[in-house]
């Protein structure tokens, strides 16, 4: 199936835009502060729809589409069961990764375990990333190769220039401002699928109609929110809320490098905060809504006689699309599944730059060099992380095993090292022989798992080994997901054993590192007491002097501080009191002994131009600690 | 009808119980008696977020069952 010139017109316009817009903000990026956190800057709402964009994969409107056509509404849970992780995400590793000042898992490790169990988590982290990036390539290659007839190989190219350039020219800050476009793209693309799905199954008699007319559709299993338990092998609920909810859960919030880095390119714990709270209440389901739409509008149209269903239920949401969109509306769908892919490809890049920059060039190949050094080698880590994911398209298109393998090595090494990483943030006691072993022998019992599946079956809660035509399926996809609880029960017992017989680090070595360390991390962070008294909002004018005795404080007037509830040397954040541009033109500053005159924000000229403001501006005020 | 009502209260048994060791360690922290970066009002919105997939789940088996 091919798209008519107005689609293929919209793509390009798409590239163009994505292009620009994300080199454009390549003048923003001064700093490899600027380039891996986007200068600690933008406002929640920003950092959220650039996770959004983060999560949303280019194969999530395929696969997801097919579950929901197949299963029915059961197909959100992926995009729903992991809530029970916020209250450590959001009160515990969020906090010790800011203050700490952590730019990555393997820093963590290496600070709470020593270097073996840093190198360990690289070396995973390397792998995993570029592997995932290639794999990401190559998914939409084929969609673009089945829906316009594009090579493979040119597609996955043509992707791969556009985002490995502005990763390149702009670094965290574009992927940010590019995944605000992205993620509102493939939003409003699956949403709009699912109203014109809602108008075309009512007829003309309007949206709510159309939606009534679409609850009836439904056959009964496909209304229910859950799976059932334990069958089919394919999609039950219980191996899936482990898999998903559990292994994925640690692997998306406490060990994905992309996604830690776009936290911490907030200005506070508190805008960090906010952030997960729009995320995981507002956007997932929005998202899951999103991704399945297709599916669950082509299920009903197919029960309404509206729709000759394809044969492969993986192409449910191509059938859908062609049968909604007209051409220019297809276009953007297309858009917005490239969208979906360069979102999350982008991120990945600029992580595997900050993990080689921060723990493996900086630590061993290159010390004490000035920050600009650093910043052309992560320019050049981006360009040749591109390059590297592409020459592995071609690989994983040839070997279909090797696909397969990625995804094996994945599930083998991402909970033994998320377990690790829980144990060491909320046991004390937890030694780093521990964590090395956790590490490894959880991955080896994982992968024994794949050639003795029985030892799975004990935690299998009755799932199936096989599907049920198990003659097509090789050993190593036995236990798709319950594969993952075996894996968590594993690294845990081999945690608590080892940790058993080793001695541990001295508790006042390791606190700031641990849950019961966060006043302590507050202390480090600040370089002093912690000011916690809750203030307001303040606004004021800026003015920008030109000579300034100390230039990295802010000075304000005595109504501003009494409003902020602060004193000197707190930490305050400025910002731009336009919001629609997200903390783009902001800073922070410590609070000096002088006061400024009334209404008025006094900066430094050096300070100022960090933060990009604009001499005239007005500006908003908030304490950070 | 039994089976996806099985997945429903497996989902919020075990999770549920998760999220209350993360309510625990916050408790023992003493992050909110210290009510740094917003603590309690984060916090309140927690359980309301629980209670809220809850009542949406709920509302979606109910419907469809």
């Amino acid at each position: 199936m091919a798209g008519t010139v107005l689609d293929y017109a919209i793509i390009v316009v798409y590239f163009v835009a994505v292009l620009g817009f994300g080199s454009l903000f390549g003048r923003f990026t001064k700093s490899t502060r600027d380039f891996f956190f986007g200068g600690q800057r933008f406002s929640w709402w920003l950092v959220a729809f650039s996770c959004l964009a983060t999560t949303v994969g280019s194969y999530s409107f395929y696969k997801y589409s097919a579950m929901a056509f197949t299963y029915g509404l059961s197909s959100s849970m992926t995009y729903l069961n992991d809530w029970f992780w916020m209250p450590l995400w959001m009160f515990f590793w969020l906090p010790i990764l800011y203050y700490l000042r952590i730019t990555s898992v393997p820093e963590y490790f290496d600070r709470r375990f020593g270097p073996a169990s840093r190198l360990a988590a690289v070396i995973i982290l390397l792998v995993f990333m570029v592997g995932y990036i290639g794999i990401n390539l190559l998914t939409l290659a084929k969609c673009l190769n089945v829906l316009l007839g594009w090579d493979i190989y040119f597609a996955a190219a043509l992707v791969a220039l556009v985002t490995g350039i502005y990763v390149m020219a702009g670094g965290q800050t574009s992927v940010i401002m590019t995944d605000l476009l992205q993620g509102a793209l493939l939003l409003a693309a699956g949403l709009a699928i699912v109203l014109l799905g809602f108008s075309a199954l009512g007829d003309g008699q309007g949206l709510m109609e159309g939606a009534a007319h679409f609850w009836r559709q439904l056959p009964n299993g496909h209304r229910l929110p859950f799976a059932d338990f334990n069958r089919p092998a394919e999609f039950n609920s219980v191996g899936i809320f482990w898999q998903d909810a559990f292994a994925n859960g640690i692997a998306f919030y406490f060990v994905n490098q992309g996604v830690i880095m776009r936290y911490l390119s907030c200005p506070s714990v508190k805008e960090g905060r906010k952030t997960i709270i729009f995320v995981m209440f507002v956007l997932m389901p929005l998202a899951a809504v999103a991704v399945s739409g297709a599916g669950w509008i082509g299920k009903a149209m197919e029960q309404a006689g509206k729709l000759q269903a394809p044969a492969d239920p993986d192409n449910v949401f191509v059938a859908v699309a062609a049968a909604l969109c007209k051409p220019g509306v297809f276009g953007l769908v297309l858009a917005a599944l490239t969208a979906a892919l360069m979102s999350t490809v982008d991120t990945l890049i600029n992580a595997v730059c900050a993990v080689f920059i921060n723990d493996v060039y900086q630590p061993y190949l290159k010390k004490n060099a000035p920050d600009r050094h650093y910043l052309q080698a992560a320019r050049w880590t981006s360009i040749i992380t591109t390059l590297l994911s592409l020459a592995m398209v071609p690989l994983f298109a040839r070997f279909k095993s090797l696909y397969v393998a990625h995804g094996t090595f994945t599930a083998a090494v991402t909970p033994p090292m998320g377990v690790a990483l829980l144990l060491g943030v909320f046991w004390r006691r937890f030694t780093p022989k521990a964590a090395f072993w956790t590490m490894l022998g959880g991955a080896l019992a994982v992968l024994a798992s794949f050639v003795w599946p029985w030892l799975i079956t004990p935690l299998a809660h009755g799932t199936p080994m096989f599907p049920e035509d198990s003659a097509a399926h090789p050993v190593y996809t036995s236990y798709t997901y319950i594969r993952a609880l075996y894996a968590i029960v594993v690294s845990v017992v081999i945690g608590i054993a080892v940790t058993w017989f080793t001695r541990p680090r001295p508790f006042s070595e390791i606190e700031p590192l641990t849950w019961k360390g966060l006043a302590a991390a507050r202390r480090i962070f600040k370089g002093g007491e912690p000011n916690l008294a809750p203030g307001r909002k303040a606004y004021a004018q800026l003015m920008v002097t030109d000579s300034s005795g100390d230039d990295s404080t802010v000075e304000l007037d005595s109504s501003a501080v009494e409003r902020l509830a602060a004193r000197s040397g707190d930490i305050i954040y400025i910002r731009d009191r336009r919001w629609w541009l997200g903390g783009l033109r902001s800073i922070t500053a410590r609070l000096s002994e002088k006061t400024a005159p009334a209404g008025v924000c006094r900066l430094g000229r050096l300070l100022a131009k960090e933060g990009y403001l604009e001499r005239t501006r007005r500006v908003i005020l908030e304490k950070v600690i | 009808m039994f089976s996806p009502w099985l997945s429903f209260w497996y989902q919020y048994l075990v999770g549920g119980a998760l999220f209350l060791i993360g309510i625990f360690y916050i408790w023992r922290s003493g992050e909110l008696k210290a009510g740094a970066d917003g603590a309690r009002g984060y916090y309140l919105i927690l359980w309301l977020g629980l209670v809220g997939f809850w009542g949406l789940h709920l509302l979606l088996m109910l419907e469809g069952s």
